[in-house]
């Protein structure tokens, strides 16, 4: 008799703990994603809309649920300016409570948001911004930097420079990001025996290129690096076409590049122009898959900061299952160090030291007009150079490191 | 008391430099030239009255009188110092007040404290920041009496300026500039627009305080230059035409057909 | 910072070309005309309609931006040719530009520039969030007509055709302008209306037609230099935002109303752009305002003699005596205590520091507005130099918090007092461009030391330390904190304004003549009010570096500028807490309106038209006008004297009447 009823009390409780292990560690009763991203800026139609698409596409495939607690995702304009993202972020962490922080568009606001992270332990993917601050100096260890790196983007550099393009000019922003850009693509030109003829540091917003393509022009260059982002690459570009400059034989080496850039100019001023992609939509079957449930809500073709956001989500709920706790400490020591491939990185590493997530990096050409036969199908991929080549070493970061 | 020492010290100073004088002081504007190489010397009379038609360049002449405009050629000298570079708070601090052709007060604040704020500029210069609260108490007798002599019952004294009606107000203009103790007060156009009790009020006032000043008078009307000057300069097209005591003037041909033209 | 430092090897920030042919100079000057003819064409636009309205119309950037949009729609879904589309673009914007004057803009004539910049600005915020809707920010190819396809040669380069003739182009219609303003009977009568408009109708000229005649030229103008821009620049809801600036500096500089001044200042300010381009890139857009800096100290007034706009008084609707003393005196002050006191526990704790800190940066605007009768366009260079000098002495020197803080105000305020001592002798549009110019200037040398700045990244880790053994990390504690300066330099502020020195400032606001010949020193009353006015908002800029713990480019950036006048308008300008209401309202919106909305700008841009259609004494103004002014609206005083006929009866503004005199 006594026997039976331990059995049925063990039974019983082991029930519990059985039916629902993971709930039991899950430290918050719910799973929020707050989004800081640009809805209605200048950097809306490269973040914005389409990173909350994908989020809540990530989040759905999960059902809605990590270890039996609901998913909620968070989206708040926040229109590039810093002091609003972490007024709400803090407002929004301590209201609602944040499993992750994702996207954050300007750089000015990730930092901020990094030392916010820090301080709150909260769990951040950095996919909008480009600076080279989120994994040297500003790193932390609940921070990850997604997205792109200036380092990774002077991949054409490098392969051009290679390949007998010696002589090179640069139009550089006169914002950090082109400084980095600057920096990087200097490095890769003469690493690999090639000359840098002179550069300009262009005041950013800028509208006229012309005087700085004509310079370049006249000190000789084969290749001009416009190191530059949004309207002002477009300008930089159309009026290099205007000068006849592509035409001269001179080739254009954009400093990052969108589909929404070739889009606003049309391909055919982009002419034979190699750029480096950490993301295309028309890369292999399983980012074609994406695309199409994306394409499905949206009426335009996803982009590589769209998809970053869904993986950085789609990663960490995956970790957050795997170990069964949303506990930061946790999910980050068990996202060091990481291998995975998916929809958006190929055969990535969640780089312990820096916390940058180090992938293969897509060397992509525009197609001209004649041979796009899909829409938004701007890009011929035309190597891929592996994530420690393309990313600088984890040596040369300055991050401490210290937790 | 304090007004006979005033009235000896003007006296040796009448002795050694005139009051006001000009010297070859020509004004233009681009092609136009409005005062034109005048050279005038103003004693310390009680009362100038200056007339002349439209356009002989009167206010030019008080512009230059108290600094507004600085002459380019020429000099201006006040007890014979030179005064012709002086800006306009200068010339004012140095005596020489003048009002304006358009009534010029400080129309949101009360009457009192249109007085308070030129009595606060002589007294102790206008730039006091940490004073007591009730500062302007110091000057509530003074502004009280000033406003007593320029006609301003009591009562309106608490309401803003602009709610004045028109005679008031100018008798206000002339409250401000006495605040200031002028030693030469220029009134531009003082009767302009006023009914005639106010006139004769204004004329009374005037007299009145040329007892311890100097006061120099644009007038068109003809009738308060005759009550109240004591020599009259009449200007035409920038120059000085005659100048005179009002009998003399008014029968002067060329002042008449300044006025009423030529008789073919 | 790894990947942020320029080569080593490179010294100069912009290859400096060697010995290079005449031609290539000619030709790089060529892309200074191109620069130059939109900048002439807009500044043209916009002088005309400073000269006939005074009217200061920041939507002009709007008109190119829309031009420009119209020869894009009209090319890339009608197919309509360029040459159509030119005029296509100028007709509809022109229109637009009618519509705009005759049902907003015709009922703030002659009232203070800031209501009509508010209301632009709030118009121009609408539209660009509109065209982004519809629009997006992209745009798709638009190319150049096969008549105007190909280049040039010029000897040393080939230039694109298509430039030449945008060079042309402007040349033209500004010449033709010109011509038409200088030697014509219209013109004549469009130069009358600009002078004396009142004089005109009684002759008989139909001044309204005139005046809503020259505003459709004016923005058709615009609309076609944006179409003309089109095909050589990214077509975007944007577009226009940097332009409008050095618009404003171009017409300044030339002479608010003169045309030729703007033709030459326009074609000019093109030129030095393209030589600072040559030689040291990073100047290329702020030596535009470095121009229009000196111009306007060697020619006050601008180059060529422009209106003479130095007795027009500031006609913006003051609150009356009465309420001044209201907002002045111990209750209101109590009233305002008790609500911060309260606040960090309605509102977020930094939020509220930031709605106090703001507040008091609009203060210190109101102070120059509202007592000094000057507007300043400017005050940002202050808020945000002292919340970088502050940041810096932490950060890279290591200095305490508390002596940091005096380091940033001290360094901002005495900036502040050296420039005032140049810019308080303008007055007007020129003084508001002067301080705008100057605060461009100093966002440019922010920029350019961007290692101590961060550039666009900011200069973070400015870390609050224990004040007095007091932990100023919790926002609350440190709310209060910044409660005690705030309310310490408010007192200063009220003692000031109740000080002699504070009446002189009302008396210069009201009448400067009438102050200058009683004997005060106008100009140093004014270099005193803006030392007063950097200082305050100095304080408040030191603050926000500590509140946020990070200083970034925005807040030198123009907005900056512009969001205390919004503030002060909002609650109201003289009322002294006014601007921490419209500051909070302003604040809260932004808050709100990013969780729940992406048109956030087109809401703030509607808010602005209200204010400035209806509210116009600001919120707190409104208020007291109606409980306090009608209450005694009684017609007649006391012991009325009835040999006066002339009195006037008391006027009673109401909301959008007749602004009180």
């Amino acid at each position: 008799m006594y026997r039976k009823w331990l059995a049925a009390t063990c039974l019983s409780l082991s029930c519990v703990f059985v039916a629902d292990p993971a709930a039991a560690q899950m430290k918050k009763s719910s799973f929020n994603i707050l989004m800081l991203t640009d809805l209605s800026s200048v950097y809306s139609e490269t973040s914005g809309p389409g990173d909350v698409e994908f989020v809540k596409m990530a989040v759905s495939d999960f059902g809605g649920k990590i270890n039996g607690v609901p998913i909620n995702v968070i989206v708040v304009d926040n229109k590039l300016d810093p002091a609003l993202s972490v007024n709400k972020a803090r407002e929004i962490i301590d209201t609602q409570g944040v499993s992750l922080m994702t996207d954050v568009s300007s750089s000015a606001a990730a930092i901020a948001i990094a030392k916010l992270a820090n301080e709150r332990h909260i769990l951040t993917t950095f996919v909008s911004p480009g600076t080279t601050a989120l994994t040297n100096e500003a790193c932390s260890k609940y921070t990850w930097h997604y997205g792109y790196d200036t380092t990774a983007m002077s991949a054409p550099a490098t392969k051009l420079t290679q390949e007998g393009t010696k002589k090179w000019y640069f139009i550089a922003a006169d914002f950090a990001f082109g400084k980095s850009l600057l920096d990087s693509f200097t490095k890769a030109v003469k690493a690999n025996g090639g000359q840098v003829l002179g550069y300009d540091l262009v005041p950013f917003p800028s509208d006229d290129f012309s005087s700085y393509l004509l310079k370049a022009q006249a000190a000789g260059a084969q290749a001009i690096g416009i190191l530059e982002s949004g309207q002002d690459l477009r300008n930089a570009v159309k009026q290099a076409n205007e000068f006849g400059l592509v035409d001269a034989g001179i080739k254009i080496v954009p400093g990052q590049i969108n589909l929404s850039d070739v889009k606003a100019i049309g391909p055919d001023a982009w002419k034979g122009v190699t750029a480096a992609l950490i993301w295309y939509w028309n890369m292999d079957d399983e980012s074609r898959k994406y695309t199409a449930r994306f394409t499905k809500d949206l009426k335009f073709y996803p982009g590589d900061i769209h998809a970053g956001n869904y993986s950085a989500v789609y990663q960490v709920l995956k970790t957050v299952q795997e170990i069964g706790t949303d506990d930061p400490d946790k999910v980050t020591e068990a996202m060091e160090g990481k291998h995975f491939t998916d929809m958006f990185a190929r055969n990535a590493v969640m780089r312990k030291r820096d916390h940058l997530v180090v992938k293969d990096t897509l060397i992509g050409q525009v197609k001209p007009s004649s041979e796009i036969k899909q829409e938004s199908d701007f890009f011929k991929i035309i190597g891929t150079v592996p994530g420690d080549q393309a990313y600088y070493p984890e040596s040369e970061s300055t991050c401490k490191h210290d937790w | 008391m304090l007004d006979q020492v005033q009235k000896t010290d003007k006296a040796s100073a009448a002795v050694a430099h005139p009051l006001l004088e000009l010297r070859s002081v020509t004004i233009s504007f681009g092609g136009f030239i409005a005062v034109n190489n005048v050279s005038l010397v103003l004693e310390q009379k009680p009362v100038y009255g200056i007339i002349g038609p439209n356009g002989a360049g009167k206010t030019t002449l008080f512009n230059v009188l108290s600094g507004f405009i600085r002459a380019r050629k020429g000099e201006l000298l006040f007890r014979g110092e030179t005064i012709s570079h002086l800006s306009s708070e200068q010339v004012a601090r140095r005596g020489i007040v003048r009002s304006f052709q358009i009534t010029s007060i400080f129309p949101h604040m009360t009457v009192t404290d249109n007085v308070v704020l030129s009595l606060e500029r002589r007294k102790h210069g206008g730039t006091r920041t940490f004073v007591r609260a009730n500062w302007s108490d110091d000057h509530s007798a003074e502004a009280h009496d000033l406003l007593d002599q320029v006609g301003i019952p009591p009562s309106l004294r608490s309401e803003p300026a602009n709610d004045l009606p028109y005679g008031r107000k100018r008798a206000l203009e002339l409250a401000i500039s006495l605040a200031a103790r002028p030693q030469v007060l220029l009134l531009d156009e003082p009767t302009a627009g006023m009914t005639v009790p106010d006139v004769n009020r204004t004329t009374e006032l005037i007299s009145r305080l040329s007892k311890d000043r100097t006061i120099i008078v644009v007038e068109h009307n003809l009738g308060v230059i005759a009550n109240v000057a004591d020599e009259i300069v009449v200007l035409q097209q920038g120059s000085v035409l005659t100048r005179g005591a009002y009998d003399d003037v008014r029968k002067d041909v060329r002042v008449i057909e300044a006025y009423l033209g030529k008789r073919q | 910072m790894a990947g942020a430092a320029a080569p080593a090897e490179q010294i100069s920030v912009s290859y400096r070309p060697g010995i290079k042919p005449m031609a290539y100079y000619i030709t790089l000057l060529f892309n200074g005309l191109v620069t130059g003819g939109f900048l002439a064409m807009m500044s043209l636009g916009m002088s005309i309609i400073f000269g006939m309205m005074r009217v200061v119309n920041f939507m002009h950037g709007s008109m190119f931006m829309l031009g420009a949009v119209v020869v894009f729609v009209f090319g890339s879904y009608f197919g309509l040719s360029l040459w159509f589309g030119f005029f296509v673009a100028a007709i509809l914007v022109g229109l637009l530009g009618v519509i705009l004057e005759r049902t907003l803009i015709k009922r703030l004539y002659g009232l203070d520039l800031a209501y009509i910049l508010i209301l632009t600005f709030g118009l121009s915020l609408i539209v660009e969030d509109i065209v982004r809707m519809f629009f997006g920010v992209t745009s798709a190819p638009f190319l150049v007509p096969d008549m105007l396809k190909g280049a040039v040669n010029l000897g040393f380069a080939f230039y694109p055709k298509y430039r030449l003739f945008v060079v042309v182009v402007s040349v033209v219609l500004c010449a033709g302008t010109w011509f038409a303003l200088e030697r014509t009977r219209l013109g004549a009568l469009i130069r009358a209306a600009s002078e004396r408009p009142n004089l005109l109708k009684c002759f008989g000229g139909n001044v309204p037609l005139l005046i809503s005649g020259t505003f459709f030229f004016a923005s058709a103008l615009a609309g076609l230099a944006g179409a003309l821009a089109a095909p050589i620049r990214n077509v975007s809801p944007f577009m226009g935002e940097e332009m409008i600036n050095f618009v404003f500096a171009v017409v300044v500089a030339g002479g608010m109303g003169s045309i030729a001044g703007s033709v030459v200042m326009g074609f000019g300010s093109g030129l030095v752009s393209a030589i600072a381009a040559i030689f040291y890139a990073p100047a290329a857009t702020a030596v535009i305002y470095i121009l229009m800096l000196v111009v306007l100290v060697v020619r006050p007034g601008g180059i060529f003699r422009g209106i003479d706009i130095s007795h027009f008084a500031l006609h913006y609707t003051p609150i009356s005596e009465r309420a001044r003393r209201l907002f002045m005196s111990p209750p209101a002050a109590l009233v305002a205590l008790a609500a911060g006191l309260v606040l960090p526990w309605l509102v977020y704790p930094v939020l509220a520091t930031d709605i106090l800190l703001w507040g008091l940066f609009a203060v210190g605007f109101d102070l120059l507005f509202a007592f000094g009768g000057l507007l300043s366009f400017g005050q940002a260079a202050y808020w945000g130099t002292s919340a970088y000098v502050t940041g810096i002495l932490m950060v890279w020197v290591g200095v305490p918090m508390p002596l940091a803080v005096i380091g940033g105000v001290f360094a901002s305020t005495l900036a502040g007092t050296l420039f005032g001592f140049i810019v308080a002798r303008k007055k007007g549009i020129y003084f508001s461009m002067i301080t705008f110019a100057f605060a461009s200037v100093v966002y440019f040398i922010v920029n350019e030391f961007a290692d101590y700045t961060g550039g666009e990244d900011g200069l973070h880790g400015v870390i609050r330390t224990p004040l007095f053994g007091i932990d100023l990390r919790n926002d609350h504690v440190f709310y209060y904190a910044c409660l005690i300066a705030v309310g310490l330099t408010i007192a200063l502020v009220l003692r000031l304004l109740k000080s002699p020195y504070g009446m002189a400032l009302l008396g210069a606001r009201e009448n400067e003549r009438r102050m200058m010949s009683i004997g005060y020193n106008v100009y140093g009353l004014r270099v005193k009010a803006y030392a007063l006015s950097c200082f305050i908002c100095s304080i408040a800029g030191a603050l926000y570096a500590l509140n946020h713990q990070f200083v970034t480019l925005e807040t030198v950036a123009w907005r900056a500028s512009g969001d205390p006048i919004m503030m002060t308008l909002l609650g109201g300008a003289g009322t002294i807490f006014g601007p921490f209401l419209g500051g909070g309202i302003v604040l809260l919106m932004r808050n709100t309106l990013s969780s729940i909305t992406d048109s956030g700008s087109l809401f703030i841009g509607l808010l602005f038209v209200a204010i400035v259609m209806l509210f116009r004494r600001g919120i707190l103004g409104e208020i007291v006008h109606h409980w306090i002014d009608r209450r005694s609206a009684t017609g007649l005083g006391p012991n009325h004297d009835t040999s006066q006929p002339e009195k006037a009866p008391m006027k009673v503004a109401g909301i959008g009447g007749i602004a009180d005199a």
